[in-house]
């Protein structure tokens, strides 16, 4: 008797100690010349394979432009691995396998023959690796690239249609920005849904795969006694921070068409934000997680129209130090203006209308070239209805720091009596490392991504609608800053912890900024 | 492992103190999970169970209270205080450990003597180097504490034997457990899972009229090196109801005949001579089904893959590699150990286990 694939329960599968096991399929890499295919995608394959969670039947093939053979790609891999992996050395009979599974298709994005060719490629690996025409297209290019390839693709039978096609699959990954605002994120989305269900595209954030971000939803929803006092009544303010020490680097010429606003605040930080302030979710499908999100931001006040200054506040690195050195000026940098409007530096004030958040405000900073680099999440909570204790006592809030990186972990700080007679009020600190208690270097965020989008989980990835709320939150706050130069106030010194405006902006409220 | 003396019952906790005085000073990082409580019977058994908790420890950092039996007099107590140093990546961790030895008269002490040092509000993690089930002075007064029971069933007294106790064990309690040789064999039962994926090649396993398991002896071979092979095909047997018919042990190959639904499987359980892996690790699993289908999966000499070959009277596939995670100290071993519940699959396999007279 067969049973048929929806039946069958495979009796040799232990369902509760069973980690996700992804298809068989082909990944494509488009764009795989590029940085980001040697230091993090072809290093979490490598991983992936390391620990068993690379499907039993897959191969991947570079789509790009430079002449090269497989063994050209395969060596060049090989140093890229060696270097960037988290587990080093490079495990040779490992990757004596695993190269076997990797090739290089010489093409160009706007020729025919090119994805002719491909299809062909595809069909003799899928005899060779039984990937069972099962098909993972990372679109890791120019988002200007994204609809001609996509097109090429649907055009040349290489993607599905899943009304039709039930055997097989096909997805893209699309790395982010997607838009660089309202406009042409809806006619990206508009161009790229005549040929993709919202099913078979994975709008990739990595942030999304940091074992920490995913610990929030756990730390969340597992933790009752937080979860009772995650809300208005309780909690007096938020802050989220995403500080980087460097600066652009080399990515001067990316830089000047985005900013910090597009390449951070749109994605990575409203991510943080949503799984902060969400409601739990139904159950743990990806789609009931992301309707919550999504409700987070569609619930952001918008920006008044007026000066956004209130409540935007925009910075842009000049000369400083960083560890001691001498930095230049982001307008020194190389391939920027010298008149550059471009920020490096974003805070904002934000209010989540909703019956949970109604008044608290969310502090989202985000900048380069600041003092330290950090990530996290701090949850400051109301102070006592009144005073118990003398006034020469300082009661400071309780705050729950959620750290993302580096030192990931999470504290609490409280107030404790000093030890003796007519003592003050201390606060202290009650501290979780991820380090001390897991001391192995977990997988890296790429590895979960690539490995769920292979799975069908798109958890983890980010939804259309969610997307386009913060694009119609922040494309205002674009305009408005892209018509107006920045100012000699909107410079910070490099090393510093930003304008003198964003302290303004929080000291508003009473309120200041954590040190980090 | 630092320096230690031995101190007196009543003062494990002021020496605990003392340690944690002297971790602060080096500034090292002291952390624990969960208990771990070890119990082991003899010196021999206790070396290997410290190897464990050794490898444990750098992945989950514990307080650990060590127990070992020793009749080296009648009224023999001994106990010592010391801080176990794990490297868990750039960190050095401490970890509390209190070793107690005593005598068979005092092992009923025992309970009395560890639970004012339980850390609270922790897991308490039971690493049991003999059958629990057979264990009476001081596991009935722990069990109620415990999370998980961990047992090594190499100290089993007969297979059959062992698998009607520890069911019976099992069902008069609300603890989890874990058998060392079963979670040791998670990577060869994902091996088969993902190989056996779909309803054909699952109809495939069940029209199979030939299976050989084959697992190392070496020279200083002791009993029970067949544990992994007969676990790993009670395994099958229980997933996939097949029924026993016969068993035989020649030349020391285990020879079984089952039934499947449409079928008779003869099964053989190999011994091969290997000094470079443990004793009992699998080495290979060749399967013969209907029409002329074959399975080779044989795992490369230093056991951290499985080269698997499949061919059937049309075609001959190209072989493909599957991961042998290193199962005796690292961090999937581990998981397996501590966070990972037994299924109903252990269950099915300790029925299979005692359907035969071993």
């Amino acid at each position: 008797m067969t049973l048929s694939p929806e039946e069958f329960e495979n009796p040799l599968q232990e369902i509760t100690r069973t980690s996700k096991t992804a298809d068989p399929c082909v990944l494509v890499i488009f764009g795989a010349t590029g940085d980001l295919t040697a230091r993090k995608l072809l290093p979490a394959l490598y991983n992936l394979a390391r620990e068993g969670q690379l499907p039993t039947h897959f191969a991947c093939v570079a789509f790009a432009r430079r002449d090269k053979t497989d063994e050209d790609f395969r060596n060049e891999m090989k140093e890229a691995i060696s270097k960037f992996s988290r587990v080093k050395p490079i495990d040779e009979d490992l990757w004596n396998i695993f190269s076997k599974q990797l090739f290089y298709h010489k093409a160009e994005f706007h020729e025919d023959e090119g994805y002719e060719s491909l299809s062909q490629m595809l069909k003799k690996l899928d005899n060779q690796f039984a990937t069972k025409g099962n098909r993972v297209f990372y679109l890791s290019t120019q988002p200007s690239f994204f609809p001609l390839i996509i097109s090429k693709l649907n055009e040349h039978h290489l993607i599905y249609n899943v009304d039709n096609v039930h055997d097989k699959w096909s997805r893209v990954i699309i790395e982010k920005p997607f838009g660089h605002d309202l406009k042409s994120a809806i006619a990206l989305q508009q161009e790229i849904s005549h040929h993709l269900d919202e099913s078979q595209i994975y709008r990739i954030d990595h942030y999304l795969g940091k074992e920490t971000v995913q610990n929030l939803l756990v730390f969340r929803f597992s933790n009752p006694i937080f979860e009772s006092v995650w809300n208005n009544h309780y909690i007096d303010h938020v802050q989220i921070t995403v500080s980087e020490e460097i600066g652009i680097g080399t990515r001067g010429k990316f830089w000047e068409e985005s900013g910090m606003l597009r390449d951070i605040v749109q994605n990575h930080v409203m991510q943080l934000l949503s799984l902060v302030a969400m409601e739990p979710p139904a159950n743990l499908n990806a789609n009931s997680i992301r309707n919550e999100k999504d409700k987070v931001v569609e619930a952001i006040r918008p920006f008044p129209k007026g000066p956004f200054d209130k409540y935007a506040i925009r910075g842009q690195y000049a000369k400083g130090y960083i560890n001691g050195m001498d930095v230049r000026s982001y307008r020194q940098e190389d391939n920027v203006a010298p008149d550059s409007n471009v920020e490096t530096y974003a805070a904002l004030e934000l209010y989540i209308d909703n019956w949970r958040w109604f008044g608290v405000p969310f502090y989202v900073r985000a900048g380069k070239r600041l003092a330290k680099r950090a990530t996290e999440i701090s949850i400051s909570f109301k102070n006592p209805p009144c005073v118990l204790f003398p006034s020469n006592n300082k009661i400071e809030s309780n705050v729950l720091i959620i750290r993302i990186q580096p030192d990931e972990g999470i504290s609490l700080k409280m107030n404790c009596k000093v030890p003796g007679l007519n003592s003050p009020i201390q606060p202290v600190k009650m501290d979780f490392r991820y380090g001390s208690y897991f001391g192995l270097a977990p997988p890296e965020a790429y590895e979960r991504l690539i490995c769920d989008c292979m799975s069908g989980d798109s958890t983890l990835f980010a939804r259309v609608d969610e997307v386009l709320a913060s694009w119609r939150l922040l494309t205002p706050l674009l305009e408005y800053w892209q018509s107006s130069p920045i100012t000699e106030a909107e410079l910070y010194p490099s090393g510093t912890w930003g304008p003198a405006a964003a302290d303004q902006l929080i000291a508003r409220e009473n309120k200041k900024w954590r040190v980090l | 492992m630092t320096a230690s003396s031995e101190i007196q019952i009543t003062d494990i906790e002021g020496e605990l103190a003392h340690l944690g005085n002297l971790q602060k000073e080096k500034k090292q990082v002291k952390a624990a999970l969960f208990n771990l409580i070890v119990y082991a019977q003899d010196k021999p058994h206790a070396e290997r169970l410290n190897k464990l908790v050794l490898n444990v420890i750098e992945k989950f950092p514990c307080r650990i209270i060590f127990i070992l039996k020793n009749d080296i007099r009648p009224d023999y107590l001994h106990v010592v205080v010391s801080h176990q140093i794990a490297e868990a990546g750039e960190q050095t961790i401490v970890c509390d450990r209190i070793f107690i030895e005593a005598s068979a008269q005092n092992l009923v002490r025992i309970p009395f003597i560890i639970l004012p040092h339980i850390l609270p509000d922790l897991p308490v993690n039971l690493l049991w180097g003999k059958d629990p089930s057979q264990e009476k002075e001081i596991l009935p007064h722990l069990k109620p504490l415990a999370t998980k029971i961990i047992f090594a069933s190499e100290y089993l007294d007969g297979f059959r034997h062992f698998s009607r106790n520890i069911l019976s064990f099992m069902k008069d309690s609300s603890v989890d457990f874990m058998d060392i040789n079963w979670a040791l064999l998670s990577s060869w039962r994902d091996v088969l899972s993902k190989i056996f994926d779909t309803p054909t090649a699952i109809e495939r396993l069940q029209s199979c009229n030939n299976l050989n398991i084959r697992y190392s002896v070496n020279k200083n071979s002791t009993q029970r090196e067949e544990v992994h092979a007969v676990y790993l095909f009670c395994w099958l047997v229980g997933q996939l109801n097949w029924k026993f018919q016969s068993y035989e042990k020649r030349d020391k190959s285990h020879f079984l005949t089952y039934k499947s639904f449409s079928n008779q499987i003869a099964v053989t359980l190999t011994p091969q001579a290997n000094d470079e892996l443990p004793q009992g690790s699998i080495l290979g699993v060749e399967i013969a089904c209907k029409n002329h289908c074959l399975y080779s999966i044989a795992c490369v000499p230093d056991a951290t893959k499985v080269v698997i070959h499949t061919s059937s009277a049309d075609t001959c596939e190209l072989p493909i590699t599957l991961p042998l995670p290193c199962l005796r100290k690292g961090f999937t071993f581990m998981k397996e150990l501590f966070y990972f519940r037994t299924t109903e699959h252990y269950r099915h396999m300790l029925e299979a286990l005692g359907q035969v007279n071993w």
